[in-house]
Parts: C-alpha cells; sequence; structure tokens
C-alpha cells in the first residue's frame, strides 16, 4: 500500500513540471518581451542603421508578430522537441545548451559531492568535540568559507594554486583524455565547493547537536554500543534530513556560483551562456534556457523526497486521514 | 700493381670527372636555389586570448569590428586597408572606376576557398546581395544601401551605386564585404558562421574546431593564393576573467591579447609588450537641440564648459586617449591633407575648455540660470560610459544641473536611440568610424535625415547648410575635396554645439615580449592581423 502510495505520490509531482514549466517560461516570455529595446537594438547599437535594416532584423526573426502567436509558435516547436535557433548566435538553442549543459552538471555535482564528503565529516567532528578546540576551528573555518563570495575565492585558489605553485592550469576544460579533463576541473570544483561545503558542516553540527544528547544515546551507550555505530547509526541517520534538505537547496542554489567560477577559469558551461543570453535579450536562448533550469529545480526537488524515503522509513506522503 | 697511394690513370680521370660533375652540380642548385623564395621561418602555434566568444563567424549576423579580427583570418576581401594605410589588390588582382557610379574588379585567377573550389564572381555577387538583399537580413546593410546592382561578365564584377560615394572605395576592404562561397552559405544559411557549421573561406587560415565559450583553432589554409603567413596555427583561447587573462600572459599561455584593463594597466605592462592600435574611437555626449533646456545654446555651451575632458582623458584611460574637441580623430585625415592644413581646421574648431566659472556665466545668460535636474541614461556593461557619465555627474553639479544616473541593460538604451523619441536630452556615445574616411561620423551624428526614427542623430541638428556639405561631402570621390568638406562640416557644427567631445581613443594589442605588432590599424585587423606580428 506504502509502496503504491509513493508511485502515485512522485507520479503526480512529475506531472507537475508540465504546468509548472508552462507557467515559468510564459512569466519570462512576457517579461523579456516587454523590456524595450530587444536583440535588434543589442546587434545594431552603434552601428549604421536605417529603418530598413531594421525592419529586416525583425521580420527575419518574427520580432514583429503578436507576442501570443510568438510565443504559440515556440510551444509548438517545443513539443516536437525543437527549442528554436538564437537570435545573437544563429545556434540551435537545444544544441547550444547540449553541448554546456554536461560541463555544469558535472562542475555541480562534483562541487556537492565535495561539499557533503567533506562538509559532513567536519560538522561531526565539531559537534563531537563541541565547545573544544577543533569545534571552534571547523566553525570558524566554516564562517570563513560561507562569507567569502565565490569569485573572491576561485581568484585566490587559481593564484596560488595555478600561478604561484603551478600544480593546475588556469583556464579551459582541456582535452577529452579524463585525467587531463579531471586536472582542468580541480581548481573549479574546489572553489565551487567551498561556500556549500562551509554550509553543510554548519547543518551538520547543529543537527547533530540537536540529537546527541537525546535519552536513545545514552541509553545506546549504557547497553554498550560502539561509538562508531553510535555516530553512524543512531546520530547521523536521524541528523541527515536536515542535512538532505540542506543539499537539495544547494543542488539548485549552487547555479549562482557556477557563473561566477565558469567566468573565472574560462569554462563553457551554462553560467555564461545565461547571462550573455539575459544581456542580449536573447529570447529563444533565455526561455531554453529557463526551460532547463525550471526541469532541473523539479527534479532535484524530487530527487530529495525520494532520498527522505530511503533515509527515514517514517516519512510518507499520504494524503492525512479526516 | 699500383702502389698505395697511386690510382690507375682511368682512375684519376675518374675521379676529377665526379669532381668536376658535382662541382657543377652544386654550382647549379644555388643558383636554382638563389631564385627561389628565402623559406622564412615559421612559428607553430600563435594562442591568443579573448575576453568573449564570437557570437558567430558569419559577419551578417556579427557585426563586431573585435570578432572581425578573427574572420579576417579566415575570409578575403577584393581589396585590402593595409596597416600603414594603402589600399591593395587582394582576391581583386586590379580595379577602376570608369565614372563615379561604376567599379570594376578584376577577380584574381586561381584563388581558391579552403574546400578547393575556386572563388568565382558568382561567389562575389552572392557576397554583395547578402548586403543588399532584405531577406537575408544582414547587420551591414546600412552600409552598403547605394549599391544599384553588381553583374559579373568574364572575371570582371561591377558595381553600379546609385549616387557617388566617397565611402564606397573602402567597402571591398571591410568586413561587410567579405568573400563566402555561395553554394557553402545557401545550403547552410540558418546556421552559417555557428560551431555547428564555421564558415569556409578562401583566407591565410580554416576553421579546425570552433567550440563557444572555449576555443576557435584556426590552421593554415593550404589554397591560400597569397603569403603564408608565419603562424602555423592559431588559437583564440576564450578567458572571460581579465585577471585570468593576465596570468595567461604571465603564464606565457597566450601570446596576445586585446585592449588590457586600464586598471591592470601597469601589469600588463609587466607581463608583455604593447602596443598602440590607431583606432580613431570618438566618445562624448549629444545634445538634443529640441529637447528643452538643451535647446538653448547657452545651456550647451555652459555644459561644455563644465566637462573636464582632459580630465577624463587622463583618469579613465591612465592618459592613453586624448580629449577630443570633434566627431573625427585629427588622423583620419593623414596622408589626404596637409598638416598644417588639419591643423588649421582644427584649431577654427569652436571648444569650450574646462571652466567651471565660465560654465556658470554661461548658465546665468540661458533660461535656467539656477540649473536643473534631469536623467541620463548610461549603458551597463561599458565602463567607458560609465566613468565619463560620473565625471560629469559631478562636475555638472557644481553648476547647479544636478543629473540622475540611470543605468540601462545596453539594448533598451540604445533602443531609446532609435526610437528618436521628442525628450532625447544627453545621450553618452562611443563609436568608430568603419572605414578610413571622417565623412561616415559625421553623416550619422550631424546629417538632418539621420535625425529620425532608427537614426542615430539624436542631437536632432537639422541645419540645411550643414546637410549641403554632408551630402557633398558623401558624393564627394576626390577624397582631398571631401577631407576639406569634413573640416569645414566640424568647425561649422561646433559653432552650434550639438555634441561634447570628449575623448579619442585608440586600442591596445598586448604581445608576448620579444615580440612586435605592426603596422596595424582598427581598419587593416580585419584583413590578417597576425601578418603583423613579428616574432625576431
Amino acid at each position: 500500500m506504502r509502496g503504491r502510495a509513493l508511485v502515485f505520490y512522485f507520479g503526480r509531482r512529475l506531472l507537475m513540471l508540465v504546468p509548472v514549466t508552462f507557467l515559468v517560461t510564459l512569466a519570462v516570455f512576457l517579461l523579456a518581451s516587454l523590456v524595450p529595446g530587444g536583440v535588434v537594438a543589442v546587434v545594431l547599437a552603434g552601428h549604421p542603421t536605417d529603418t530598413a535594416t531594421v525592419e529586416a532584423l525583425q521580420a527575419k526573426y518574427h520580432l514583429n508578430d503578436p507576442l501570443y502567436v510568438q510565443y504559440l509558435a515556440w510551444l509548438g516547436n517545443v513539443i516536437h522537441g525543437d527549442l528554436g535557433r538564437s537570435i545573437l548566435t544563429s545556434q540551435p538553442v537545444s544544441y547550444a545548451i547540449m553541448t554546456r549543459l554536461p560541463l555544469t552538471v558535472e562542475l555541480n555535482l562534483g562541487g556537492l559531492l565535495l561539499a557533503l564528503i567533506i562538509g559532513i565529516p567536519l560538522g561531526i567532528l565539531a559537534a563531537t568535540r563541541q565547545g573544544r578546540a577543533r569545534d571552534r576551528g571547523v566553525v570558524g573555518i566554516a564562517v570563513l568559507g560561507s562569507s567569502t563570495p565565490h569569485f573572491i575565492l576561485a581568484l585566490v585558489i587559481l593564484y596560488v594554486f595555478a600561478e604561484l605553485l603551478g600544480w593546475f592550469p588556469l583556464f579551459g576544460v582541456g582535452t577529452d583524455y579524463p585525467p587531463d579533463r579531471l586536472w582542468h576541473m580541480v581548481l573549479p570544483t574546489v572553489s565551487l565547493a567551498i561556500g556549500p561545503l562551509a554550509f553543510v558542516t554548519k547543518i551538520t553540527r547543529a543537527s547533530m547537536l540537536d540529537i546527541i544528547d537525546r535519552d536513545h544515546i545514552a541509553f545506546a551507550r549504557a547497553r554498550g554500543v560502539s561509538e562508531l555505530r553510535i555516530m553512524l547509526v543512531y546520530l547521523l541517520r536521524n541528523a541527515l534530513i536536515p542535512v538532505v534538505t540542506a543539499a537539495g537547496l544547494l543542488l539548485i542554489g549552487l547555479l549562482t556560483g557556477t557563473v561566477f567560477v565558469e567566468t573565472i577559469f574560462g569554462l563553457p558551461g551554462l553560467g555564461g551562456l545565461l547571462v550573455s543570453s539575459v544581456k542580449g535579450n536573447d529570447i529563444p536562448m533565455i526561455q531554453g534556457l529557463v526551460l532547463v533550469l525550471a526541469i532541473w529545480v523539479v527534479l532535484a526537488n524530487l530527487f530529495i523526497d525520494a532520498l527522505y524515503v530511503v533515509i527515514d522509513p517514517r516519512v510518507g506522503f499520504e494524503r492525512s486521514a479526516s | 700493381m699500383l702502389r698505395p697511394g697511386q690510382l690507375r690513370r682511368s682512375g684519376r680521370r675518374s675521379i676529377w670527372w665526379v669532381l668536376a660533375c658535382s662541382t657543377a652540380a652544386a654550382i647549379a642548385l644555388t643558383a636554382c636555389a638563389s631564385n627561389q623564395p628565402t623559406t622564412t621561418a615559421t612559428v607553430a602555434l600563435l594562442t591568443w586570448g579573448l575576453s568573449s566568444t564570437p557570437a558567430t563567424l558569419f559577419a551578417p549576423t556579427n557585426f563586431s569590428a573585435p570578432d572581425s579580427a578573427i574572420m579576417g583570418l579566415i575570409q578575403d576581401n577584393l581589396l585590402v586597408y593595409t596597416g600603414d594605410g594603402k589600399l591593395v589588390p587582394s582576391l581583386a588582382q586590379s580595379w577602376n572606376a570608369p565614372d563615379d557610379t561604376t567599379y570594376v574588379y578584376t577577380l584574381r585567377s586561381g584563388a581558391k576557398f579552403s574546400d578547393g573550389n575556386a572563388v568565382t564572381p558568382a561567389d562575389v555577387i552572392f557576397s554583395l546581395q547578402l548586403q543588399t538583399d532584405p531577406k537575408y537580413g544582414s547587420q551591414e546593410s546600412t552600409l552598403f544601401g547605394n549599391v544599384n546592382s553588381v553583374t559579373a561578365s568574364g572575371n570582371n564584377i561591377t558595381v553600379k551605386l546609385k549616387q557617388p560615394d566617397t565611402l564606397w572605395k573602402w567597402l571591398p576592404t571591410h568586413m561587410g564585404f567579405y568573400i563566402y562561397e555561395q553554394k557553402d552559405v545557401t545550403a547552410n544559411l540558418a546556421s552559417y558562421g555557428t560551431p555547428q557549421h564555421p564558415p569556409i573561406g578562401s583566407g591565410p587560415y580554416m576553421v579546425k574546431e570552433f567550440v563557444s565559450d572555449s576555443h576557435i583553432t584556426l590552421a593554415r589554409n593550404p589554397n591560400y593564393w597569397g603569403t603564408k603567413p608565419i603562424f602555423d596555427s592559431v588559437v583564440f583561447q576564450i578567458i572571460p576573467d581579465d585577471n585570468t587573462r593576465l596570468l595567461a600572459m604571465q603564464h606565457g599561455d597566450i601570446q596576445g591579447a586585446w585592449n588590457p584593463p586600464p586598471a591592470a594597466f601597469d601589469q600588463w605592462t609587466a607581463a608583455a609588450t604593447i602596443s598602440n592600435m590607431p583606432a580613431y574611437i570618438w566618445r562624448g555626449l549629444t545634445l538634443d537641440m529640441q529637447d528643452p533646456p538643451f535647446d538653448d545654446i547657452h545651456v550647451r555651451r555652459a555644459l561644455y564648459y563644465a566637462t573636464d575632458r582632459a580630465g577624463i582623458a587622463q583618469g579613465i584611460t591612465a592618459g592613453k586617449a586624448k580629449a577630443s574637441t570633434a566627431l573625427d580623430d585629427p588622423a583620419l585625415f593623414g596622408g589626404i591633407l596637409p598638416d598644417a592644413t588639419v591643423t588649421s581646421g582644427y584649431a577654427s574648431i569652436a571648444t569650450f575648455p574646462f571652466d567651471i566659472t565660465k560654465a556658470k556665466a554661461e548658465l546665468a545668460l540661458s533660461k535656467v540660470p539656477n540649473g536643473f535636474n534631469f536623467t541620463l541614461n548610461v549603458p551597463a556593461g561599458s565602463a567607458r560610459a560609465s566613468a565619463i557619465s560620473q565625471s560629469i555627474k559631478q562636475t555638472w553639479a557644481q553648476i547647479g544641473v544636478n543629473v540622475t544616473l540611470n543605468v540601462m541593460p545596453g539594448g533598451p538604451r540604445f533602443q531609446v536611440i532609435l526610437d528618436h523619441g521628442p525628450h532625447l536630452g544627453v545621450q553618452v556615445i562611443g563609436n568608430l568610424p568603419d572605414v578610413p574616411d571622417a565623412t561616415e561620423l559625421l553623416w550619422l551624428y550631424f546629417k538632418g535625415d539621420q535625425a529620425v526614427k532608427n537614426g542615430n542623430n539624436s542631437s536632432n541638428l537639422k541645419d540645411s547648410q550643414i546637410d549641403t556639405l554632408i551630402q557633398q561631402a558623401l558624393t564627394e570621390t576626390n577624397p582631398t575635396k571631401a577631407a576639406t568638406l569634413d573640416l569645414q562640416i566640424q568647425q561649422l557644427a561646433s559653432q552650434q554645439v550639438p555634441i561634447i567631445p570628449i575623448l579619442w581613443e585608440n586600442n591596445q594589442v598586448a604581445i608576448k615580449k620579444g615580440w612586435t605588432v605592426g603596422p596595424i590599424n582598427a581598419f587593416s585587423w580585419s584583413h590578417s592581423f597576425v601578418e603583423a606580428i613579428h616574432t625576431s
């Protein structure tokens, strides 16, 4: 019964993708279209121009069609798997996104994993040594990490490890040879991970402290359960729900840090594409990116909800009986 | 039996015969070699740092002077404007103008695109039609609006203009008239010049790889008709962050970049050799002469007096730019008019050097002696425009003119100018001529028929005498006469103060220490700028 309820629940959530993406793309389209000075003004700025040139460009990109015609045409193409073509770069939107998406996903997932792999143990260390030097040290580093902007961290890391020490390359993604690719992605991933790592550390520490003094922990110790088992089964598993929630927020929030990191390290990801599209008012590209990001957010939330069920079997999503 | 060291008589003859033949052969080979061009040592790779990816590598969809430096390595023109200011044949081996509206270009035989196909007159015609046919929606089409027809007879391509045009002689060198392969463009028009379909050209290089936001790799075009450039391969590395680009230069990961930021100029100078590249960029303000209170000449003069142009040039550009007194940089007249004539012409332009006391006195004569408030639109992302705006906000406040800065994205900001509404007020402008001719900027910013929707004359200067002179200059094919008219136009327009000129600026090229660059200018870099780089 529970299994079927969960399937229905997640099925309904997946179906929500449709109205959510529709509403988000419609809102963004209307907002972008209502801003005066579209992409034609962007490409012609400062150049000799006349009415014939302006009208030819508007006709070429169907910018004089009524807004609802433009949006429905775009929607119709999306249903057939065509996200349209960028006005600024003439590239198919789906091609531009798909060639950049893997790197951004790689960067974000790598950053998140690093944040969790290091942040959770640090949080546990701080919680189990509460009030002592190690706790204060970890909290201090966490405060520093979460307070320093991404671009500052990235520049400092770049200067120290790439320029001064020469251990890593300054920019780019390297070749397709996996070790070379990995070598190029170390500094960007670390730069992106530091802020989230600090956040995960603090959340883990707080969550652990909330449980560490509970009766069932004392009872487990009294019964002679090993400290390692207490830590992993009794403490951590119970403390993970807030950490998983934080991870879900990070999975979505990392995108803002990605823009800075991709810029500083010269990486061809979605962050730079988003910025250039918005600056250029390139509506087809903005629409495509918003669609992808909306799907990302919905799926990330769904994934986190599914993790809850795994971590804590008591979590259910059935409607409560009246 | 022979003694040691003694050869038979026949053997001695054989040895001498071999020696004689060998010597003759050596002499012959040397003579042949001396008639061949000396092989120039080549450099395997040039890596150049770019701050952004070109939108496309196809000029009709990317009217960008910086990106033309890349396109110019792949494409070729009928004619080329060299770094030392000469108009020379390229794909056209010769040209002539039988009358004021007819230009005939003789296409060079044997020129090929990188795919091995010959460059044909049909390709030339098609390349011009990309600009003249509205269905292509080219961003440069306004420049080619005077073309009436283009036809071919054998290898001769004839361009007929609607009226005589002083700008036309330069347009075959412009990025808008790169010669494209008709077959290739037509088959892939929608995505031409993108990573999906990089362009094919007849220039010295061809595209091997184009990865947006990462890099563009060019390799030698084996079919290039011209002199082989020294670099076997050129890689443009996209490094958006200024600091990272500097580190890359210091580290040797790149050997060149354009326009180091002024704030880091000292660091760039330590890492590279910085060379000046004439670009004739003009930065200044237009004042809407139909929008109160800017319709009052005393207000315009007062604001001019209150603008610290020299201070802006020194402070914003670390002295790399100079305070301007007109639209056109005097260097544009170089080689056309005698220096003394140019100097005299510029001396007659009305200027109002920075003086707050005189500014206040001038404002006191106006309809708004106590000052006024207004909002200035500032394009976001332009450090220069932002700095200029901040400076005038401070100095104009001293005479009671309070400026509210409204930072806007570039598109909406320029749309205000294109819409040409009734209250254009003050606009911050930065521009440079597309061709080495002083008439273009005067046409754009002073001619009455540009003071309309989709025009650039945001001063709304409408003076019949100035319009007549500009029209004469536009249709004058004698460069000396056109330049003389241009000087006269600037002098006349300055009397009405339609603009406040602030800066004339050039570009800088940062190149690896030990290398040099030059001669080069803003018009030559759209054609194989690597030829101006010298590694020894």
